[in-house]
């Protein structure tokens, strides 16, 4: 299967929300979509949907067209499933109830509910009245009534909210067992560095745009990705001279490319850093987290862990 | 559509609001019997002390001169005959023995013969225009030719089916009548418009996320919503009915099932039984209901305000009202079918002075309507819901 999106332009009255937004996703793809919040990401998800209108635009999906028409939005619900919002569950059904519920409205089965269930570690609270439920387990029904549906499209959107590491670890690991299934998810998410565990692509939305697209399959540059002050990033190229594509991440990162370095240029640079004081320093490609600082230009107002005013002996 | 049934059969049922409109409806209608024996009823003895003295009121007003002549010894001796025969009924209804006074029937008859004899008498009266206080006849003692002619149909009906008159109003089968009649002019309207008021609003407002974009047409949805709240409210009805009429049995009298009720059909009134006339009412109440539910399940949608919505439907209900100030034109206009008693009876005609009123024409409204708003929720539901209450259309190809 196929999700298509060409030349999509959303606007509510004359302002334009998003434009020329196209795409191509195929069978057991795990995409990302990241933005700030108000940039368009569940704008994009509803528009798709078709439940608000589209400009201008195509959604194929199979290199079929969904247009407008009542039929055919019809047999897009049928594809596309996208996950609810843990405010809006019927407070009088149980989890298991809402489970069944959408198993039942879009897979046409319930035989796979309570190995669903087990799966996400949700017996022991999951025949009670959603109302008695915390934020958490009401996430992780949510994500749960999306995985009954089984429908070869999901979307979901700021699925991790209000769980817990450990829960997010295995949202994460269901999601992986649902893209080995050939499902074609897209995550909206502010867990950048949980999107790169398992997001195939990570897509990010900026001035209306899909602006960048982060492919984990295609081969990327080494940074050293040091987690220092201003002042000690400073510190440091004053004494060493950085190459040209050396970004500063706000005001809590740096990170300079090692693909064009000699061993050794790397070992003395290393040594640098770590007379530096306390630089917390990793090693590898940009992640999500960098390229989300990058692009939108994060600033860590509350970065201060006691550093020492220390700059290069 | 079973989908719908299952899924917002539940939910319905899961919804206090729901089960405290069943509940509060079922209480209610159950104990209608014993609720309606505190109501202030017009009983028959009260009703013919009225005319015993109508009918002396009239020997005093018409000069003696006028009962000279054949004719107006005629009159006299109808007008005389009348008077007798009230002031026999009266003493059967003082006696409270029913139809007739037990070892008395040879002197006093009984109440329904009498009921005739008065009838057919007063129809000699409407004939004899010659007479020189016909004009007062008519203003003073004679009610309408039309009711005369009603009440001669009353009481054929009631030898027809071996019957007495009732006199007692608290009877089970009259309290059946006056439930049904007000469960379809007013409390049906009311249990429909609590129910389904705000049922897609919820939806919208509360579970927006959780229903939108299920892959089901909202057409289907609308209808299979439209008839489980039209299915659960006449379950309620009809139990609550049915609690009531068989608490009443063991209360009060009987009555009959078979009392004769008047239907206006062809442009007069026809008697049949209260059974049937039961059923007719229930069959054009759930006609009319389907059709509201349909609008009201489409409003609670569209416009997603349940007051705004109570108030749309609290005017359609009222609609016949303004035909008293403004022409009607013809007997197939639909707003006058929300008074379905009214047209079952014949008052719709008559107070709107339109002949055609009649019943039979509201199955054929109600499946005119049905297709109308079907034609029109087709168009509202091709439309978006904003969050700002409006609706937009989906504008790209």
């Amino acid at each position: 299967m196929t999700l298509e999106i060409k030349n999509m332009n959303i606007s509510y009255g004359d302002r334009v929300i998003l434009e020329d937004i196209s795409f191509h996703l195929s069978n057991g793809q795990l995409i990302g979509l990241v933005a700030p919040n108000g940039t368009g990401k569940t704008t994009l998800f509803n528009a798709i949907m078709r439940f608000i209108p589209v400009k201008s635009g195509q959604i194929l999906v199979d290199g079929k067209e969904y247009t407008a028409k009542d039929k055919d939005i019809l047999k897009l619900h049928q594809l596309i499933n996208f996950f609810p919002n843990q405010a809006d569950l019927h407070e009088n059904f149980s989890g298991t109830e809402h489970i069944k519920m959408y198993a039942d409205m879009w897979a046409g089965r319930r035989e796979d509910v309570q190995t669903i269930i087990k799966r996400l570690e949700m017996d022991d609270y999951v025949d009670r009245k959603v109302s008695t439920y915390s934020l958490g387990m009401r996430q992780r029904l949510c994500f749960a009534m999306v995985v009954a549906a089984d429908t070869p499209i999901m979307f979901m959107d700021e699925v991790m909210n209000g769980l817990d590491p450990e829960n997010v670890s295995l949202v994460s690991d269901i999601l992986i067992e649902l893209r080995e299934k050939g499902k074609i998810i897209m995550i909206a998410s502010h867990l950048l560095d949980n999107l790169d565990e398992y997001a195939d692509k990570v897509f990010f939305l900026k001035d209306k745009k899909l602006h960048h697209i982060i492919d984990h399959a295609d081969k990327r540059e080494d940074f050293f990705k040091l987690v220092c002050t201003q002042k000690q990033a400073i510190a440091l190229e004053q004494v060493f001279p950085m190459p040209n594509r050396t970004i500063h991440l706000g005001n809590s990162m740096l990170c300079i490319p090692i693909g064009k370095m000699t061993d050794e240029q790397q070992v003395d640079l290393y040594r640098l850093i770590r007379q530096s004081g306390d630089i917390e320093l990793s090693v590898g490609p940009l992640g999500t987290a960098q390229y989300y600082s990058h692009l939108y230009g994060l600033e860590l107002h509350s970065y201060s862990r006691g550093h020492s005013n220390e700059t290069l002996v | 559509m079973k989908k719908v049934f299952k899924w917002n059969g539940l939910l319905l049922l899961r919804d206090w609001k729901t089960r405290l409109i069943i509940l509060g409806f079922l209480i209610f209608l159950g104990s209608f019997s014993l609720l309606y024996r505190q109501s202030n009823v017009v009983l028959p003895e009260m009703q013919i002390r009225e005319e015993y003295s109508d009918s002396h009121q009239i020997f005093r007003m018409i000069p003696a001169s006028h009962f000279e002549g054949e004719l107006g010894q005629e009159v006299q001796q109808r007008l005389g005959r009348n008077s007798m025969l009230i002031g026999l009924n009266r003493y059967i209804l003082t006696q409270q023995e029913g139809n007739t006074v037990a070892g008395l029937e040879d002197v006093v008859s009984d109440y329904v013969n009498n009921g005739r004899e008065m009838a057919v008498n007063n129809l000699f009266l409407h004939d004899a225009t010659e007479f020189e206080s016909y004009d007062l006849l008519l203003d003073v003692y004679l009610p309408t030719r039309e009711e005369v002619e009603q009440q001669v149909g009353f009481y054929d009906a009631l030898e027809r089916y071996d019957l007495d008159f009732e006199w007692n109003p608290f009877s089970a089968s009259q309290v059946l009548q006056q439930q049904i009649e007000l469960f379809v002019s007013v409390v049906m309207f009311i249990a429909i418009a609590l129910l389904a008021g705000d049922h897609f609003t919820k939806d919208q407002v509360k579970n927006y996320s959780v229903t939108q974009g299920l892959p089901l047409s909202m057409k289907t949805q609308w209808r299979g919503r439209t008839i489980l709240i039209w299915a659960i409210s006449w379950l309620v009805a009809l139990l609550g009915i049915a609690i009531s009429y068989l608490v009443s049995l063991f209360s009060e009298t009987t009555g009959s099932l078979w009392y004769p009720i008047g239907v206006y059909f062809n442009q007069a009134v026809r008697y049949i039984p209260l059974w049937q006339y039961g059923l007719l009412l229930i069959g054009l109440g759930m006609l009319v209901s389907y059709v509201f539910i349909l609008i009201i399940n489409g409003l609670s949608w569209m416009i997603r305000n349940i007051y705004l919505t109570l108030f749309v439907v609290g005017g359609l209900v009222l609609l016949p009202m303004v035909w008293t100030f403004f022409t009607p034109v013809t007997g197939w206009q639909p707003s006058f079918y929300t008074d379905i008693v009214s047209v079952v009876s014949g008052q719709s005609a008559r107070v709107y002075q339109l002949q055609t009123i009649e019943f039979w024409r509201l199955p054929i409204i109600a499946v005119v309507m049905w297709v109308l708003i079907e034609l029109i929720f087709h168009f509202i539901f091709k439309l978006i819901p904003t969050q700002t209450f409006g609706l937009r259309r989906r504008i790209s190809k």
